[in-house]
């Protein structure tokens, strides 16, 4: 069963992740966490259901296993493209270290790329967007989602005894 | 024998959970105790990694190659995850913000937070914090990268960048 499982991801998760660059390309990252899912499930459907034409044996524990293991996959793979959808501000300052090369990277370049480069809008923006944060009259408050999770994450930052710095 | 099946597979899951499990309470301790992130982060990736296919092979008595394959993949999957909620918790912009916010009690004046975090103030710790670790030198009032594997990681996230959104940077305008 492990064996048939493992062949058959070895297989859905590069066809998937494959199937996904393509369509990611074609609807210009729209939507992008969305057809991650659908495309790799696709991929694994499609794939099961040939392996099931072909044999019936142990095929319920199979599509258990293989079906943790791809959404398993999906939401590793949704992290890994969380850092390729947005620009991490130490990635952003190598590629333009990489670009002022040989002559190296001025003051007023630096100041340029400061400008080009809104991070905290960006941040403030995406955390409008999910509904994190709510921007009234210059004021920005907490939701009670939010709230929960600031609570829970106080605690973790507590057990670890890790300090906070503001960038 | 579905029964049998079914237990199996139940006690596949539950090793696989209580490895993860024992693996975040070492790095939980050692972040504790030692104050070190790093040390924590490779600990539990070992104890997954090594712990694993250990455990898989004296309880449930498994030689199948397969079976313990399986099992890593889910190991170390699960384990990606739990470090990437740690990293982002623990330094994530949003989240510091978020904690900002918070512990002024649960709104903020925007101008004030646009204060506390600046673009350049931003961009200037990390720029430091590259040049202290030496993966950037100052030399004559002008920057320079001399890490080989913070420009192979540009390289890795520009390309897939291109590949998928035909874009390299999210402030790039198309």
């Amino acid at each position: 069963m492990y064996e048939t499982a493992f062949y058959l991801l070895l297989l859905a998760l590069p066809l998937g992740v494959i199937l996904h660059i393509f369509v990611a390309r074609l609807t210009q990252g729209r939507r992008i966490y969305l057809s991650a899912f659908l495309t790799l499930n696709f991929a694994l459907v499609v794939l099961l259901f040939i392996q099931n034409i072909v044999s019936h044996d142990n095929f319920p524990q199979m599509l258990i296993v293989a079906a943790l293991f791809m959404e398993s996959f999906v939401v590793v793979y949704c992290l890994v493209l969380v850092g390729v959808v947005n620009d991490s501000p130490t990635l952003a300052i190598v590629k333009a270290l990489m670009k002022s090369e040989p002559d190296g990277l001025s003051e007023p370049q630096l100041e340029d790329f400061i400008i080009t480069h809104p991070f905290v809008s960006s941040r403030l923006e995406a955390l409008d967007a999910t509904g994190d944060v709510i921007f009234d009259n210059g004021l920005a408050a907490l939701t009670a989602r939010s709230k929960f999770f600031t609570t829970v994450i106080s605690i973790y930052r507590q057990v670890i005894r890790v300090d906070r710095e503001t960038g | 024998m579905l029964i049998g099946k079914r237990a199996e597979m139940v006690g596949f899951f539950l090793i696989v959970i209580l490895v993860l499990a024992v693996s975040v309470l070492f790095d939980l301790a050692i972040a504790r105790f030692s104050g070190s992130r790093m040390t924590g982060y490779v600990v539990s990736l070992l104890s997954t990694l090594l712990g694993l296919p250990l455990v898989i092979i004296f309880v449930s008595e498994a030689t199948d190659i397969f079976h313990i394959l399986v099992a890593l993949g889910f190991g170390l999957m699960w384990w990606f995850i739990y470090l990437n909620v740690a990293q982002a918790v623990e330094s994530s912009l949003r989240i510091r913000m978020l904690l900002e916010i918070s512990d002024n009690g649960g709104t903020l004046p925007l101008e004030q937070l646009k204060t506390i975090y600046s673009d350049d103030k931003l961009i200037r710790l990390r720029l430091n914090r590259l040049t202290q670790g030496g993966a950037v030198v100052r030399e004559n009032d002008r920057w320079y990268l001399r890490s080989a594997k913070l420009r192979t990681a540009a390289h890795f996230f520009t390309s897939l960048k291109r590949s998928m959104l035909g874009k390299g940077s999210q402030f790039e305008v198309r």
